[in-house]
């Protein structure tokens, strides 16, 4: 009877303590990445959105695409900068001549920066992967003019 | 006996509460647009007038009509309200530069060209609010761009104080310099709905998706008024 008990309570425990573990599969390293992604999603929405649209398909010759995207997969080191400074002048999107100017988001933060770049980059840029604060205070840094 | 008697008496109550409901719901959402009815008239009424239908007296409302203007198109060419008559049209208010709701309002102003784009007495026309930035060449650039056509919509700008009277007096639609707002100005992204007799009879949320949809919607509604079948191809 009371040996019973005893196994009883290690048999709970344990499969407490299973449960517990097993709720605790992402790792760090994917929190951070989730909340960062989920930040830049707000951004996108508010900043970007209104031109590139929602699922970053852009709209006629005016703003273009993000979605499969060849200057954005050629262009992933300078997107920073184009984020941050806008951009101005004739560019050339999936053999489409684009020539619109682009306003500067030149207020942005490096968390803001950091999240909206995880966001792009991941969604479009074929490149997943949280970008760290200091990357993304060194990117700042780097397009201020 | 007696049980008969309740149950009918049971049965008028149900009768009478489920009429009464009805009433109550037809009343409560009599301040919708009907379906099939007629859209309503907007801005203040400018009294009344007496006229005569097949020799009988008639009283009519005055309402608010879009006052003459006098406007440049993408292509350079004067646009007044002739080159309006006879037509039923959106018009809206909006920036080609503009970093805010600009880009959402042009947008919508496109699928609503995609519906009606083959209806001869419709129209679309798009005022700049930004006259010294937008000369002629750049709507003409920023219309063909957003792949708009201007066969049927006019990208135009004039006086800068004539167009801002007429959005806010003539179209009711607040548009005004704010340096507080992005782009340095403050504007509702407004779709007025105009119909041939120059009287505004629909107002929109240019940057809502469902207000947009109403639009759509109440265009046909609006040219059954003129005896015309207007069909929506984007259905």
């Amino acid at each position: 009877m009371r040996q019973n008990k005893g196994l009883k309570a290690f048999i709970s425990i344990s499969l407490l303590f299973l449960f517990i573990s097993s709720c605790n599969t992402l790792s760090e390293k994917e929190i951070e990445y989730r909340q960062s992604f989920d930040s830049g999603k707000a951004i996108y929405e508010d900043e970007c959105q209104k031109c590139h649209k929602a699922n970053g398909e852009g709209l006629g010759i005016l703003y273009p695409p993000l979605e499969n995207s060849d200057y954005l997969q050629s262009h992933i080191q300078q997107l920073p900068c184009i984020i941050f400074n806008g951009l101005k002048g004739e560019t050339i999107v999936n053999g489409k001549k684009y020539n619109w100017e682009m306003p500067p988001h030149n207020k942005m933060d490096e968390i803001q920066m950091s999240a909206i770049l995880t966001y792009i980059r991941s969604k479009w840029g074929n490149k997943k992967g949280t970008v760290s604060y200091k990357e993304a205070r060194m990117d700042i840094e780097g397009c201020r003019k | 006996m007696f049980n008969n008697e309740l149950s009918m008496i049971n049965k008028k109550a149900v009768a009478g509460f489920v009429v009464c409901s009805f009433a109550v719901i037809a009343f409560s959402c009599n301040n919708q647009p009907k379906k099939s009815g007629r859209l309503p008239f907007f801005g203040e009424r400018q009294g009344t007038y007496m006229h005569h239908v097949k020799g009988e007296a008639k009283i009519d409302t005055v309402y608010h009509i879009i006052p003459n203007f006098k406007v440049v198109d993408q292509d350079g060419d004067t646009i007044t309200q002739a080159n309006l008559a006879g037509k039923v049209y959106v018009a809206d208010f909006f920036f080609t530069s503009c970093p805010s709701i600009c880009p959402i309002t042009e947008a919508n102003m496109l699928t609503v060209q995609k519906h009606f784009r083959n209806v001869d007495n419709f129209k679309l026309i798009s005022f700049s609010i930004d006259p010294r930035h937008d000369s002629v060449g750049r709507l003409k650039r920023y219309a063909t761009r957003l792949g708009a056509d201007t066969r049927q919509w006019y990208f135009v700008n004039g006086d800068e104080d004539e167009v801002d009277d007429l959005a806010q007096k003539g179209f009711m639609a607040s548009a005004q310099k704010d340096s507080a707002a992005p782009g340095g100005y403050l504007h509702s992204g407004a779709f007025m709905l105009i119909d041939k007799d120059k009287r505004v009879r629909g107002v929109y949320n240019g940057t809502d998706t469902a207000e947009v949809a109403r639009l759509v919607h109440d265009i046909p509604v609006l040219f059954k008024e003129y005896n015309e079948d207007v069909k929506d191809e984007a259905k």
